[in-house]
């Protein structure tokens, strides 16, 4: 057993638990957006950053991937972490506004400004999807490519994959293009890109017989003509 | 496929990821190597250069490891030390040996006239450690508290010819390409700080956008997993740190001090020149042979082209990029002359724009040297009346009194002057402030506004005793005499104690005057520091002016109330001093007596501002070394309507600087008197009109190295005063003038293309 101390509260937890696991037993609430329950916890979005350590040696690490370390002493919302975890919505938001869950991100953490140049991008590569492929899907289909400004999502040498069984499972989990199934007409679609999107593992006339775990389903909802 | 060499692969986790057969990427520690590296194994994993130091604690044990170094940081470092330095290349030293040993002792400092300004150690994520820390042991200790990092052991030296913004601009760029991308504030950080700085590099930015790139750089630093992204920052936090004026020239004034950022600089030439004069506007109609154009794109900008083509101290040239990009550069004063001397100054006709509204006051200026007649004369073609007082019998000041006619002939300035004044533009000589006007006076007169132009005409003493001996004269009255009247103080052994152009002034004048023998110089420093202009002290010793350096003088000997001789201490360079330059330092016992005559005291001058001092409400604010205080950018100082400018603000300073003061305080008078806000947003002087370049024949021979301008034997020099330097030929001045890289065109380019459009379709309609 692992003995820590969140905000102040002591705590005994599991050894190999996460500091993230033990803010949420204890009730602290962390935000997070590339953490999924299911799936391998990846720190990838930075949200759930929480100070550890005292002093000149204090730090943020990521919660989700950081396990909890004898007598350490956690804080999930000092100033530091507060500051932090606002500039990081301010460049989400900045990056993609048009996500439902980054606007709510935005308004409970009272973000109320975006000072950078406005992009619309569909993807924040977080990861959940590639996860969601491989480690409950067991498929492999898609992964990272590239690094830096040109990291994307897809399919190896951007082909179309044997493993894909265009299950949609990686739209189901995505953060970003939550909001594209909601509006059956692109002209009244929040961000009108559903009609464009192309799902990284599938081609858009194969949606015809596609079996598809969301709720309403991309193929349906689309109009074809 | 990329993959070897990934930058973020320097993070021992993403090698380990990398050597599994992943992309590099990097995971949360702990787990360390030591515990779970490679397929989950203990991994020993480290740098060969740590690595390298085992066999040595092995063999000598470890503490003759520890002898070299500090306590807690011991042994060696191996620093590859490149830029702007004379010895690039590998170097060992132990830890806790000086930023300055490195860059001075061992790499031998900047290259050239340049002054390295600071380094930047540990890679492209390190970060910038300013030439004021450079006492700074290397340590890794002192080096993260400075804000940077030992990393790799890149050290970067950098000179006045690097723009610090354009410095972190360049690392982020490398930073946001190289990022692995897994962490969101990485990699969207660095490209949202890259965003921002081309933005302030290209003029765009506002001072909150620095705000928000320093909260940007303290998130990214705070939030990223491994050590690229925690230190990806350190650019831009070090730079904003150490150069915030820097980054604040780019942002308020658009002006890149460095004169690196291409969309703030335009051409060099035209924006080192205080005066905006378009250099590669003229030199390029210098090269098609069009030297009526030439002359008219000088005058446009400078009513003194023909005094400026003589004595100006050619900021233009310093920064000219055929100069500093390795070749040596274009000679745009000597282009200058040539066309000033085939153009007759009364037959230009400005243009005139008359903004003054009908019932406008007359504007009063005092002092009618370059500045005060520059700014009567741009009042004037603006449509105010002018009247312009003047201490001495005619106008010209310093043009006059202090240059001597064989670098600046008398009649040329009489015939600048004659073609600026106009019936707009009365002038008062033999008139003096505090003497004969008061500003109250002018003011109750009816005067709307006054410009203080008075030079600074106090040559500053030497502070020892016996300064008031006969034969001991401060250079200005010593010039004074001379250029005014035609005395001659000077008279057996001469010597000139100074270093600036005053003192090779003085001494190139002490040398013509009849009765004297022979002329020594005194400077504190050496020759390589010397403020004066390099050709000048060049011709002073050409003429048999004996240079002794690294000397001061400490006591004045004297006889009956003159002086006899000076008895000097000879220093040695010691550390640089605030304004970069080596600290003389006397040598104890090296005191030595030099007999002689006349003692000419040239070490600066001084602004004499006691007339505008006077006590009460109405004081003009003085600095305590005299001159008038002023805001830097409206000219104005603290009695509204009163402006200031040229000498008397700056103290002694060049003359196209004293004309930039008048042309800038007509502008603010204007503005002034039409009750308008003085300060105006800055914008970036880009160059506007295109001129096509010349033709260049197939295989034509591209002319090679900078022409000189042609002097006049020394010989034939002798005590006469006839104009030293002399035109260039029609020939020389067309071949130097098509050296110009015509640095203009990359902004003048999209005008011409718009020109030749409707051109075709003429010929196209025709046809």
């Amino acid at each position: 057993m692992t003995h820590i101390t969140v905000n102040g509260i002591p705590l005994e937890v599991e050894n190999g638990t996460t500091l993230l696991e033990a803010a949420q037993f204890l009730g602290f609430p962390i935000p997070t957006l590339c953490h999924m329950e299911g799936l391998s916890p990846y720190g990838a979005c930075r949200l759930c950053v929480v100070e550890v350590g005292e002093g000149a040696r204090a730090k943020l690490v990521s919660s989700c991937t950081y396990v909890a370390e004898e007598g350490q002493k956690v804080r999930t919302s000092s100033a530091r972490v507060v500051r932090a975890r606002k500039m990081v919505i301010e460049l989400l938001l900045a990056t993609c506004p048009q996500s439902k869950q980054i606007q709510d991100l935005a308004s409970a953490h009272d973000v109320r400004q975006q000072r950078f140049r406005q992009e619309h991008e569909d993807c924040i590569l977080c990861g959940r999807c590639v996860r969601m492929c491989e480690e409950q899907m067991v498929a492999k289909a898609i992964g990272f490519a590239g690094r830096g400004e040109s990291r994307r999502i897809g399919t190896p040498f951007d082909r179309r994959s044997e493993v894909c069984r265009t299950c949609g499972g990686c739209m189901y989990v995505c953060p970003a293009c939550e909001l594209r199934c909601t509006y059956t007409e692109p002209d009244k679609a929040i961000c009108g890109g559903c009609a464009n999107l192309a799902p990284p593992c599938i081609e858009k006339e194969k949606f015809d017989d596609l079996m598809c775990y969301m709720k309403p389903c991309v193929a349906c909802e689309i109009p074809r003509s | 496929m990329r993959g070897a060499g990934a930058f973020v692969c320097g993070e021992e986790t993403a090698l380990i990821r990398s050597v599994m057969g992943y992309a590099g990427e990097p995971r949360q520690r702990p787990p360390y190597p030591i515990q779970k590296g490679i397929e989950g194994r203990p991994t020993c994993i480290n740098n060969v250069e740590t690595l390298a130091n085992i066999p040595v604690v092995v063999r000598n044990g470890a503490a003759a490891f520890a002898k070299v170094g500090l306590p807690g940081n011991t042994g060696t470092k191996i620093f590859s030390v490149v830029g702007k330095i004379r010895n690039t290349g590998l170097v060992e030293v132990p830890l806790g040996t000086t930023i300055r040993e490195v860059v001075h002792d061992i790499g031998g400092g900047a290259p050239g006239k340049g002054r390295v300004k600071a380094v930047q150690t540990g890679g492209p994520s390190g970060g910038c450690i300013p030439a004021s820390l450079f006492d700074l042991p290397i340590d890794y200790d002192s080096l993260a508290q400075a804000g940077s990092i030992m990393g790799s052991g890149g050290m970067i030296v950098m000179d006045d010819h690097t723009c610090m913004v354009d410095v972190a601009k360049y690392f982020m760029k490398f930073l946001k390409d190289e990022s692995c991308g897994k962490c969101f504030t990485c990699r969207k950080g660095t490209q949202r700080m890259w965003e921002i700085l081309d933005d302030v590099t290209a003029g765009r930015a506002t001072l909150s956008q620095l705000d928000l790139l320093k909260e940007l750089a303290e998130a990214v630093k705070d939030t990223s997993m491994c050590g690229l992204g925690q230190s990806a920052p350190n650019p831009v936090l070090s730079t904003l740190r150490y150069f915030r004026d820097e980054y604040e020239a780019h942002v308020v004034q658009k002006r890149c001090p460095a004169f690196v950022c291409d969309q703030l600089v335009g051409a060099p030439c035209q924006t080192a020149c205080p005066l905006g004069t378009e250099a590669w506007r003229y030199v390029a109609h210098i090269a098609r042979g069009e030297n009526d154009l030439a002359y008219q794109a000088i005058r446009e900008a400078n009513p003194f082209p023909s005094v400026c083509a003589r004595v100006c101290n050619h900021p233009c040239e310093e920064r000219c990029r055929a100069g500093t990009t390795g070749g040596e550069a274009v000679a745009i004063r000597a282009l200058k002359r040539f066309v000033t001397d085939q153009a007759d100054p009364l037959s230009f006709r400005p243009k005139r724009t008359p903004t003054a509204p009908a019932d406008a006051p007359r504007v009063a200026v005092v002092g009618c040297g370059p500045a005060g007649l520059t700014a009567a004369h741009y009042l004037s073609l603006r449509g105010y009346k002018v009247t312009a007082f003047d201490t001495e019998p005619e106008p010209g000041g310093m043009l006059f009194s202090a240059i001597p006619a064989y670098r600046l002939p008398h009649d040329v300035v009489r015939r600048e002057i004659a073609s600026i004044l106009d019936e707009n533009v009365s002038v008062k000589c033999d008139t003096m402030l505090g003497r004969d006007i008061t500003l109250d006076g002018l003011f109750k007169e009816g005067y709307g506004a006054v410009f203080l132009a008075l030079g600074a005409h106090k040559s500053l003493r030497l502070g020892l005793p016996g300064e008031e001996s006969a034969g001991v004269l401060p250079s200005i009255q010593f010039l004074k005499a001379w250029n005014l009247r035609g005395e001659s103080l000077a008279r057996g052994r001469v010597v000139v104690v100074g270093g600036g152009n005053s003192a090779i002034d003085a001494a190139r004048v002490a040398m013509r005057q009849e009765g004297v023998e022979r002329v020594t110089l005194l400077y504190r420093r050496t020759r390589e520091e010397m403020p004066a202009f390099e050709e000048e002290v060049e011709a002073a010793v050409q003429e048999g002016i004996a240079l002794v350096t690294l000397t001061s003088p400490v006591r004045i000997l004297t006889e009956g109330g003159r002086v006899t001789g000076v008895e000097c201490i000879k220093n040695a360079l010691g550390e640089r001093d605030a304004s970069g330059r080596p600290r003389p330092v006397p040598i104890a016992g090296s005191e030595f007596t030099v007999p002689l005559e006349t003692l000419i005291v040239a070490i600066s001058e001084g602004s004499d501002t006691d007339c505008v001092a006077v006590a009460g409400a109405n004081r003009i604010a003085t600095a305590p070394t005299g001159t008038v205080k002023i805001d830097r950018e409206t000219l104005a100082t603290n009695r509204p309507g009163v402006f200031a400018g040229g000498d008397v603000v700056t103290g002694p300073n060049t003359v196209v600087d004293a004309i930039a003061a008048g042309k800038r305080a007509a502008v603010m008078i204007d503005r002034y008197l039409r009750a308008e806000p003085l300060k105006v947003p800055a914008m970036p002087r880009l160059p506007e009109i295109f001129v096509a370049p010349p033709e260049v024949a197939e295989g034509a021979e591209i002319p090679k190295g900078r022409v000189e301008a042609p002097r006049l034997p020394v010989a034939a020099r002798g005590r006469s005063f006839a104009e030293v330097e002399v035109s260039l030929s029609a020939e020389a001045a067309s071949r130097e003038a098509s050296r110009c890289l015509r640095c203009d065109l990359t902004f003048t380019r999209e005008v011409k293309e718009k020109d030749e459009v409707p051109e075709l379709a003429m010929a196209g309609g025709a046809s």
